[in-house]
C-alpha cells in the first residue's frame, strides 16, 4: 500500500482509539438529526420540503469539528518528538502532509456516511430531489478537504495542540465570515472580491446541486495551497 | 560507512557544532562522548537527516546526507534522545508501523517484527499500550524500533538511559553483538559502558572534537605517576617539570607529587636519576593508569 494511506490509517485509529471520535460522531448525529426533525415539523406545516438547510446547517458542524479533528496531526509529532522518527525515516514532507490530511478527510468522510440515512427515510417515505442530495454531498466533501488542509497547515506550524486548534478555527470562521459585507452592501466592489474568497459563498452555489468547475477549482486550488505550505513548513525544519 | 567532514551547526549567534569531522569503518563500534550540551545530539540528529548542517558534509554508507537523503535515511537505524513513540498504540502496531515507514516490505515485516521484539526484549510486552509502560520499557521500544529495517548503520543516542543494571548490560551485549553487521555510532554518559562496547571513543567538548581514539591509548595518553619523596627541596617541582616527557606537576602533602604525563616518552629514568642526584630520598615511584572517567574530566575541562 501507498505511504500516505498507512498514515492515514493510523490516524484514523487514532480517533478510534480515544474518545474523540465517539463524541464527534455522536454530536454529529444529534445535530443532524436535530435539525432533520426541525424541517420535518416545518413540512408537515405545509412548507416545501427540502434537505438543503441540513446540509447547511453542518457547516457550521464542520467549522468546530475541523480544528479538533486536524490540531494534533502535526502538533503533537512536534511535542512528543516523534517528527523525528517521521523524517529519519525515508519519506518525503508530501508523504506525510498527504497521510495527515487523507486521515482527516477520511474521518470527514464517515461523518457524512452517517447522514445518508437521511436521504432515504425522503426517499421512502416521500418524493427525493437527488441533485441537491449529490450537490450537497459532493459540496461538504470539497469543503472538508479544503478545511482539512488548512487545520493540517494550522498544525504544522506550531508544537501546541491548543494554539493550533484556536488558529483553524480562527481562520476558517474568518473565512466563512467575509461573504457577509457582500450581503448586505451587494454594490461594494471589495465585498464582492471578499466574497469570491470566502468558502461559504462557493458552498452555497454547490449546495442547490449546481456544480459548477469553477467552485471545484476553488475548493481543489485551495487544498492544494494548504498542503503545499505543510511540506514547506515541514522542510524548514531542517534549517532551523 | 560514516565519513564526517567539517561539519558545522550555527543556531542564531552560538555554535552547537564546530567544524567536527571523524569517520567510522564498517563494523566499528564508536562512542561518542562529551558534556552536556557539547552537541551530541545536535550532530546525531544531522547525521540521521533530521537537520540540516550549517557547513560541512557527511557521507553514510557512501551516501551524501545533503544529496541523497533518502538513501542515507534507508541505511540508518536512529534512537533519538526522546525514544518517538505514540502513545496510544500497542507495541506491535507501533513496531509494525514502523517498519512500514522504514520501507521494510511485507513479506519480510513479520520476521523483522520478531526480531526487533527479540532486541528490546519486548516478548511479553508485545500487546501493551505503549502508554503504560515505564520508563525503560519505553526505551527499550525504542531500540526496537531502531533496527527492525535491519539498516547497516545505527545511531543511537543514549540507548542506556532509564535502564536497570540489568537490561544497562544486556544492551550493552546487544550493541556489542551488532559490530560484525552494522557500524554503530552511540553516545552516552556511562562511561564504563564505553569501555566495554566501544572499539573507539571521540570526546567532543563544546562543539568541537578534543580528541579520537581507541579506549586504551586515550588511557595511557592521560596516565601519569606518583613519587614519594623524603627529603624534597622547595623547588623540587620546578625541577621535576622540566623533565622531558612530564607535562604538570602538582605537589601534594608529605613529599608526595603526582606527575602527568605527555605520553611520547617513558620519564622514569630520568626522574629516578635527578632524585639520587639531588638527594631528594627516593621512597617511590610509581606508574598511575588513568580509567576513562579521568580522561573525559581531563579533556572536557576547560582551563
Ligand atoms: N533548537 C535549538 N536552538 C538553539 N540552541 C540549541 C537548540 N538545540 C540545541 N541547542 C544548543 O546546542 C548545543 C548542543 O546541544 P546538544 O543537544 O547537541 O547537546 P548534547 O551533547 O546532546 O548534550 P546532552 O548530553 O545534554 O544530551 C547546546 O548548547 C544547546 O543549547
Ligand atoms: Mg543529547
Amino acid at each position: 500500500m501507498f505511504i500516505p494511506f498507512h498514515i492515514a490509517w493510523k490516524e484514523i485509529r487514532g480517533y478510534f482509539s480515544s474518545w474523540i471520535a465517539y463524541v464527534l460522531c455522536a454530536g454529529w448525529l444529534l445535530l443532524s438529526g436535530l435539525t432533520f426533525v426541525s424541517l420535518l415539523g416545518a413540512a408537515a406545516q405545509g412548507a416545501p420540503f427540502s434537505l438543503v438547510p441540513l446540509y447547511q446547517n453542518l457547516i457550521i458542524v464542520f467549522l468546530f469539528l475541523t480544528p479538533l479533528l486536524t490540531m494534533r496531526l502535526l502538533a503533537e509529532e512536534r511535542a512528543t518528538g516523534t517528527l523525528e522518527l517521521l523524517f529519519t525515516s525515508p519519506l518525503t514532507p508530501w508523504q506525510v502532509t498527504m497521510g495527515k490530511w487523507l486521515g482527516a478527510l477520511a474521518f470527514c468522510a464517515v461523518l457524512l456516511l452517517l447522514t445518508l440515512h437521511f436521504p432515504f427515510f425522503v426517499f421512502q417515505y416521500g418524493t427525493l430531489d437527488a441533485g441537491p442530495v449529490w450537490g450537497s454531498t459532493i459540496a461538504l466533501i470539497c469543503l472538508a478537504a479544503a478545511f482539512c488542509a488548512f487545520g493540517v497547515f494550522c498544525s504544522s506550524l506550531c508544537d501546541s495542540q491548543i494554539v493550533a486548534g484556536f488558529l483553524t478555527f480562527g481562520g476558517l470562521l474568518l473565512s466563512w465570515m467575509l461573504a457577509w459585507p457582500a450581503a448586505t452592501a451587494p454594490d461594494n466592489r471589495l465585498a464582492a472580491v471578499a466574497a469570491q474568497f470566502s468558502v461559504f459563498a462557493h458552498f452555497a452555489r454547490m449546495l442547490g446541486g449546481a456544480i459548477d468547475t469553477q467552485d471545484l477549482i476553488f475548493f481543489a486550488s485551495l487544498s492544494f495551497f494548504f498542503l503545499f505550505a505543510t511540506t514547506r513548513v515541514l522542510e524548514s525544519r531542517q534549517w532551523k | 560507512m560514516i565519513e564526517v567532514e567539517g561539519l558545522s551547526k550555527i543556531y542564531g549567534a552560538s555554535h552547537a557544532v564546530e567544524e567536527v569531522s571523524f569517520a567510522a569503518g564498517e563494523g566499528e563500534i564508536v562512542g561518542f562522548l562529551g558534556p552536556n550540551g557539547a552537541g551530541k545530539t545536535t550532530t546525531m540528529r544531522i547525521l540521521s537527516c533530521f537537520m540540516a548542517p550549517s557547513s560541512g558534509s557527511a557521507r553514510i554508507a557512501g551516501f551524501d546526507i545533503l544529496e541523497n537523503s533518502l538513501e542515507v535515511r534507508r541505511s540508518i537505524g536512529y534512537l533519538p534522545e526522546n525514544a518517538p513513540l505514540y502513545d496510544e498504540m500497542s507495541v506491535r502496531d507501533y513496531l509494525n508501523y514502523v517498519a512500514v515507514l522504514r520501507g521494510v516490505p511485507k513479506s519480510q515485516r513479520a520476521i523483522r517484527l520478531e526480531a526487533a521484539l527479540d532486541a528490546g526484549q519486548l516478548e511479553h510486552r508485545a500487546d501493551t499500550l505503549i502508554r503504560k509502560l515505564s520508563k525503560g520499557y519505553r526505551q527499550r521500544v525504542g531500540i526496537a524500533q531502531a533496527i527492525i529495517h535491519d539498516p547497516p548503520v545505527l545511531i543511537l543516542d543514549e540507548p542506556s538511559s532509564g535502564l536497570d543494571p540489568r537490561q544497562r548490560a544486556e544492551t550493552r551485549h546487544f550493541i556489542k553483538s551488532q559490530a560484525p553487521q552494522r557500524t554503530v555510532l552511540l553516545s552516552t554518559h556511562i562511561l564504563p559502558d564505553v569501555q566495554e562496547t566501544c572499539s573507539r571513543v571521540i570526546v567532543i567538548n563544546a562543539g568541537r572534537v578534543v580528541a579520537q581514539d581507541a579506549v586504551e591509548n586515550l588511557a595511557a595518553k592521560a596516565s601519569g605517576l606518583n613519587l614519594v619523596l623524603a627529603r624534597p627541596t622547595p623547588d623540587a617541582s620546578e625541577k621535576l617539570s622540566r623533565v622531558a616527557g612530564v607535562s604538570a606537576v602538582r605537589r601534594e602533602p608529605n613529599g608526595a607529587f603526582s606527575l602527568d604525563l605527555t605520553g611520547e616518552n617513558d620519564a622514569r629514568e630520568e626522574i629516578a636519576r635527578m632524585c639520587v642526584a639531588e638527594n631528594w630520598g627516593l621512597l617511590e615511584l610509581s606508574r598511575r593508569r588513568a580509567n576513562l572517567e579521568e580522561v573525559f574530566l581531563k579533556l572536557t575541562t576547560s582551563d
